[in-house]
């Protein structure tokens, strides 16, 4: 039978920004629970070895491997390996954290290919890389950190291929780097080091054109500078041999959970995804809701734990000022390098028409164009007419490249959220049976 | 349980369609695939793509952010298919 219990405050997510908001209000005696998908609390930016202890949270009640399907009313649906845990709460606190985007390319679906942050887990998270040579690719300050911590653990990192280049941008760039916390410059001082040592080639101004594979795994690369509309023009193409591809395009938040709840969200028109509104006091649409972190925009782990910081006091009722003032010298920062990293052309436009868009479903470019050409403005009908979106992932991967070329093709921002339906990640049907005992039917649609 | 946690390296193995494939604590599922074969087509290493889904002891998870335990038994996508021998 399932467990059933009540929480003064639920935090979703084990993170720096869910962290920081729970040590200071368990501290001060309040009856806080952070549950987290991954085994160990720390997020993607701390992930520990699988192996390390997991009961070490900062004296902070913590559950890992715990899955959030949605939220009905006041309460938390929740699993851990397939069994149904149900959390009432007072005040909910989403701090989920983001996705990687990747631009799809020719080749990307292949076994071999993986984000900057599955690297990245491997490394820490398992100790291990289960490949020798690997090509990075994509656009952002992440590739820098990937291509550094694999050479590092003996990986030989045979090209950094990134879409924008340093230099574009000399003013930005100047901008950036008068902002730039000394934390993070020492981390990025770091990885160049790291680069150096490695030999490894940098290609600004370059892309993945496409990837070749042996029986299904990544063989080589194919990287070209990018010419007309940001394409990888194949003329100054060049092949590059290796057994993985650790691709990343930037990040996304992670709104299916807000979005399910029927948070108010908004489109970011520079960083084009969408972000809950929030209040001041970090408060979305919804009374009690709060996010935080990356799952409201794109800050990094120090905006996370300052927004996380500040809702404590919130929450605490004590002064707010010095996290206010934290939160306000890093989010200068953020637009600062924002500026620097922005891709010279938009990167959905140079997206071949054969590449896969939506992989659970199989779905290339070509035929989201033609759905789109028939008039499907917008994302939905895209999506009931090519199934895209609509896999396993529950749209999660490929929904905001699709609104994104959509919005290239018709020049218009997207007015509409993708919708998010309970539950938002899958569920064992015996879990959907179980909760149907204890929900009133209703409950499942009440926000549609 | 707490004494094999605090042995680190040791080593361990798993049943991924009924072979034997040998490990070591701290891995995920899904690297101790890659590590041995095939292994599953991981993604976004992060639980967000579910292109890493095996069946774990009976239950679907995730095995990019799912910690390997000496005896699991993994299915994988082909170890669901019928043999040929089993027909259609």
């Amino acid at each position: 039978m399932s467990q059933r219990e009540h929480v003064e405050i639920l935090v979703l997510g084990g993170g720096p920004a869910g962290f920081a908001a729970a040590r200071p209000l368990t501290e001060a005696g309040r009856d806080v629970l952070v549950v987290d998908e991954n085994p160990h609390p720390g997020g993607a930016i701390g992930r520990r070895r699988f192996d390390a202890d997991a009961s070490d949270a900062a004296g902070v009640r913590f559950t890992g491997e715990t899955v959030c399907h949605g939220v009905l009313g006041r309460c938390a649906v929740l699993s851990r390996r397939g069994e149904l845990r149900l959390v009432d709460f007072d005040a909910l606190i989403v701090a989920v954290g983001a996705h990687e985007l990747v631009t799809p390319f020719p080749g990307s679906t292949l076994r071999g290919v993986i984000t900057c942050g599955a690297a990245q887990t491997m490394l820490k998270g398992s100790g291990t890389f289960p490949w020798r040579s690997a090509v990075v690719a994509g656009n952002g300050p992440l590739l820098l950190a990937a291509a550094s911590q694999l050479v590092d653990a003996g990986v030989d990192v045979r090209a950094l291929v990134d879409r924008g280049t340093p230099t574009h941008q000399p003013r930005a760039a100047v901008g950036a780097l008068l902002r730039t916390p000394h934390q993070v410059m020492r981390e990025g001082a770091g990885y160049l080091r790291s680069l150096r040592r490695g030999h490894v080639p940098l290609r600004w101004g370059s892309a993945v054109l496409r990837v070749d594979d042996h029986a299904g795994a990544v063989r080589s690369v194919t990287i070209a500078r990018l010419g007309v509309e940001g394409r990888p023009d194949p003329r100054t193409s060049r092949e590059v041999h290796c057994d993985a591809l650790v691709v990343t395009d930037g990040f996304e938040p992670t709104t299916d959970l807000l979005r399910q709840m029927g948070a108010r969200m908004q489109w970011d028109r520079s960083q084009r995804f969408w972000t809950p509104t929030r209040s001041t006091a970090l408060e979305t649409s919804l009374p009690g809701v709060y996010a935080i972190g990356d799952c409201t925009g794109i800050g990094g782990h120090l905006v996370a734990e300052a927004e996380g910081r500040l809702i404590a006091e919130h929450l605490l009722e004590r002064d707010e000022r010095p996290a206010r003032r934290r939160l306000a010298a890093l989010s200068r920062f953020r637009s600062a390098t924002d500026a620097v990293y922005v891709p010279r052309t938009l990167s959905e436009r140079s997206i071949a028409p054969e590449a896969i868009v939506c992989r659970c479903e199989g779905v290339r470019r070509q035929t989201i164009d033609e759905a789109a050409d028939l008039g499907a403005e917008a994302f939905r009908s895209v999506k009931l007419m090519t199934r895209a979106g609509m896999g396993i992932c529950q749209g999660r991967t490929c929904t905001c490249t699709i609104q994104r070329l959509i919005a290239d093709q018709t020049g218009l921002s997207p007015t509409t959220p993708p919708k998010a339906q309970f539950p938002v990640r899958p569920m064992r049907i015996a879990a959907m049976a179980e909760l149907a005992d204890v929900c009133a039917p209703e409950g499942m649609n009440s926000h549609d | 349980m707490s004494e094999q946690a605090e042995t680190g390296q040791r080593p361990l193995t798993l049943e991924v369609d009924g072979r034997t494939v040998p490990s070591t604590r701290g891995t995920s599922v899904a690297v101790a695939c890659l590590a041995a074969a095939d292994g599953p087509a991981v993604f976004c290493g992060m639980g967000s793509c579910y292109g890493c889904v095996m069946c774990v002891d009976g239950v679907a998870l995730r095995t990019c952010i799912t910690p390997v335990e000496d005896g699991m038994h993994v299915t994988t996508i082909t170890g669901m298919a019928p043999s040929p021998e089993e027909g259609q």
